[in-house]
């Protein structure tokens, strides 16, 4: 074999007990350890060779000779070395190096073999990201995707910046007045000038969203993110729900600001993990606490809620790490808020999950087909 | 903000649910801290709760109550009933956020964070004493990179106004991926200054000094530190190790809190951790503890020579690092750092769990043994 092999720069290997053939592969981009047994010793000076300036057939022979069965063995162990991301190859990595994204693109290496990298690069880039409302959280979600290399959006939103939306929106002084999508187009495009943007200046309905899935093209490429909250955060997710449901899109809760809590939504795979609907109908069923049975609770109107920057940075930058993970489409990096929602605790910066599972009652999405649809 | 029942106009706190199980027990609920009260009273008292909106003073309710009743309120009983649930923070007065003496475009921009700390702090005057004294601190950041830049973004955000920046770099094209201000135009240029010139458009009135160099042994902290009511490190190079443990000393010596957060690459996932003299493990307490903790951890030599631009990380994990950093230093400010304890936590990209764990003070540290707070 031609071919030229390095350890990767940010993976450490590490002796942990030599003597026994215990060997650890330490990730630091992604903090994951690989630990395993290599009882043949030359195969702990071939990784220490893998410079990249050697190629496969040079290292092999240095260290193995004409031995097949070690060669053998060889191959095997380089093999697994590929597919568990410790070591690439050297044209991989150079092409890596002189791109803009190369962060992007090392940091996904930790999960993507050298030879799926840019396929996966590809489809992430020209996933069509279709973000519902540009308030707080909306803005912090196209900025993070934007400089995570996406390249396909379209905003919806149909208000413009007020000044007191600074102290968490992604907005500055200069921007009061304008309209939000007009602000986040410029944003995304000051990051990436070729990207491609639409607008709609309006606000979510059915139609709407229909209207923009049938013209993402494939909507194998397409996901959706729900950071609008009026009227509610229910209503919006119930709408996108139904909609990316029966287009078959991923979609994205993008959760928000819950007192000194910061809700951190779920993501929603249709027909694979639970829908909208399903963790709708498991939130239900949690006992509503004795306290509201019976009780008047007293109209508030015209209540302020606080909120806070940070809190909703948090739960923006979960939705960004979703949203790559199923632009992505690899089984190796799935997207880890299926089924399930988690709150960001203020005063303890302790996350704490709440599993909403597929439900077979569910009218969306139970493939049980005495379940009357209503999709 | 004395109680006068003739200007006083009751508004019950926004962050409050109220029950009312029956004509006489009213429950409320803090939403903030789940704490409940129930609250038993003259059923007048139970129906004056609907005119606590800001608009009536008592004088004013006392009136509307008593016009169809047959059982009237005993005197003063209202009164009473209105300084209680001041106290139990529960009422506020309708024109709390027009009685502080900040800036009124500051109060306007961040009305939504006062009523944020309203929920927690429960009482307008504890909140706008806090939020004053966040206006009026020193900032001091070292390293304004990939966590460095949205921490300061997310601290103008919060209402910090004074800033010193503290970064030799200039912002380069992979910055792009990761730092909050890198578009094309601002490429080659001083990060400290593409920073300084970010804040100002969140907050004109803001006053920042730049400090285009690098963190050396030879730097004078005395010059950059004098006014600083609280540092921050995330600068990479040297190794943050090393300036932390340099800042921490300085910090620890004249009881400025120091909050680290990021550095590079490989920690993004991080929660920041913050110093508070006498409270916290210090920067040699942690040293000592990880040169325990990995000893016998140490990788063989890399084979690859020049590593440097080998490393990645997400502007997600960049954001998060910054984010959770700047809710220590939020927090510091509600309560001085008490609520503070020793050690580290990281977001696992994976699966999303916490790892964490604690470190303990070092009883025999050279920096902060013998400080007691």
């Amino acid at each position: 074999m031609k071919l030229f092999l390095r350890l990767r720069p940010s993976v450490s290997f590490v002796p942990i007990a030599p003597e026994r053939g215990r060997y650890d592969f330490f990730l630091t981009n992604s903090r994951r350890t690989v630990s395993l047994v290599i009882e043949d010793e030359r195969l702990v000076r071939f990784v220490l060779g893998l410079d990249g300036t050697r190629s496969y057939d040079r290292l092999a022979a240095e260290f193995f000779g004409r031995d097949a069965r070690g060669l053998g063995r060889l191959e095997k162990f380089v093999q697994f070395l590929i597919d568990r991301c410790i070591v690439e190859e050297r044209d991989t990595a150079l092409r890596v190096r002189q791109h803009s994204f190369r962060r992007v693109l090392n940091f996904l290496a930790d999960f993507i073999p050298y030879y799926e990298l840019f396929d996966t690069w590809k489809k992430i880039t020209e996933t069509s990201v279709v973000i519902v409302g540009l308030g707080a959280m909306g803005s912090w979600v196209a900025n993070l995707l934007a400089r995570s290399g996406f390249g396909n959006f379209t905003l919806i939103d149909d208000d413009p910046v007020e000044y007191s939306n600074l102290n968490r929106s992604l907005f500055d002084t200069g921007d009061v007045g304008r309209l939000k999508i007009d602000v986040v187009r410029a944003q995304i495009q000051d990051i990436l000038p070729d990207s491609h943007v639409t607008l709609h200046q309006a606000r979510l309905t059915p139609e709407l969203i229909e209207d923009v899935l049938s013209r993402t093209g494939s909507q194998e490429s397409a996901v959706v993110i729900n950071c609008a909250d009026h009227p509610s955060v229910d209503y919006t997710s119930q709408v996108i729900g139904r909609c990316c449901m029966e287009a078959k899109v991923p979609h994205v809760i993008a959760g928000g600001y819950n007192l000194h809590l910061s809700l951190i939504g779920p993501t929603v795979l249709p027909y694979e993990s639970a829908c909208v609907e399903c963790m709708r109908r498991t939130l239900d069923e949690y006992s509503p606490p004795e306290l509201h049975r019976g009780l008047r609770r007293l109209d508030r109107p015209r209540r302020n809620i606080g909120s806070l920057a940070p809190l909703v940075a948090i739960s923006a930058s979960f939705v960004a790490n979703e949203v790559i993970r199923v632009a992505a489409r690899s089984p190796r990096i799935r997207p880890a808020m299926t089924s399930r929602r988690a709150e960001y605790n203020f005063f303890t910066n302790e996350i704490h999950y709440l599993d909403l599972p597929r439900r077979p009652d569910c009218p969306w999405c139970s493939p049980n087909k005495s379940v009357s649809p209503e999709v | 903000m004395e109680l006068d029942p003739s200007d006083f106009k009751p508004r019950l706190r926004d962050g409050v649910d109220v029950y009312l199980e029956d004509d006489t027990t009213i429950v409320f609920v803090y939403l903030a801290s789940r704490k409940r009260l129930t609250v038993r009273c003259h059923p007048l008292l139970a129906q004056a709760l609907a005119l606590m909106t800001g608009e009536c003073s008592v004088a004013e309710m006392e009136a509307k109550l008593g016009r169809e009743s047959s059982d009237p309120l005993p005197p003063l009983s209202l009164q009473k009933f209105v300084s209680y649930l001041k106290r139990r923070g529960l009422l506020v007065p309708s024109d709390w956020l027009e009685r502080s003496d900040l800036p009124p475009a500051y109060v306007a921009r961040l009305t939504r964070q006062l009523y944020f700390l309203l929920d927690i702090l429960e009482d307008p005057n504890v909140v706008l004493v806090v939020q004053r004294q966040i206006h009026a601190a020193n900032v001091v950041v070292f390293g304004v990179g990939a966590v460095g830049s949205w921490l300061c973004r997310e601290l103008v955000m919060l209402g910090f106004s004074r800033f010193r920046l503290v970064d030799p770099d200039s912002v380069e094209e992979a910055d792009l991926a990761r730092h909050a201000f890198a578009p094309r135009q601002f490429w080659g240029k001083s990060k400290c200054e593409v920073v300084k010139n970010a804040i100002l458009q969140v907050d004109p009135e803001a006053v920042v000094a730049v400090h285009p160099e690098p963190l050396t042994p030879r730097t004078d902290l005395r010059d950059l530190l004098k006014d600083a009511d609280i540092v921050i490190n995330t600068a990479d190079e040297p190794y943050i190790g090393h300036t932390s443990i340099a800042l921490s000393r300085y910090c620890v010596r004249n009881g400025i809190p120091l909050l680290i957060a990021g550095g590079f690459d490989a920690h993004l996932g991080s929660v920041g951790e913050l110093i508070v003299p006498g409270v916290t493990p210090c920067a040699d307490c942690y040293s000592a503890y990880f040169d325990k903790a990995l000893e016998g951890w140490k990788p063989y030599p890399h084979p690859v020579s020049d590593r440097r631009d080998g490393f990645g990380g997400l502007a997600p994990l960049a954001a998060f690092a910054a984010s959770t950093g700047a809710l220590m230093v939020l927090r510091y400010f509600i309560n001085r750092g008490s609520s503070f304890a020793g050690g580290r936590s990281e977001l696992q990209f994976e699966d999303y769990s916490m790892s964490s764990f604690s470190v303990e003070r070092d009883p025999d540290c050279v920096t902060c043994g013998g400080l007691r707070y």
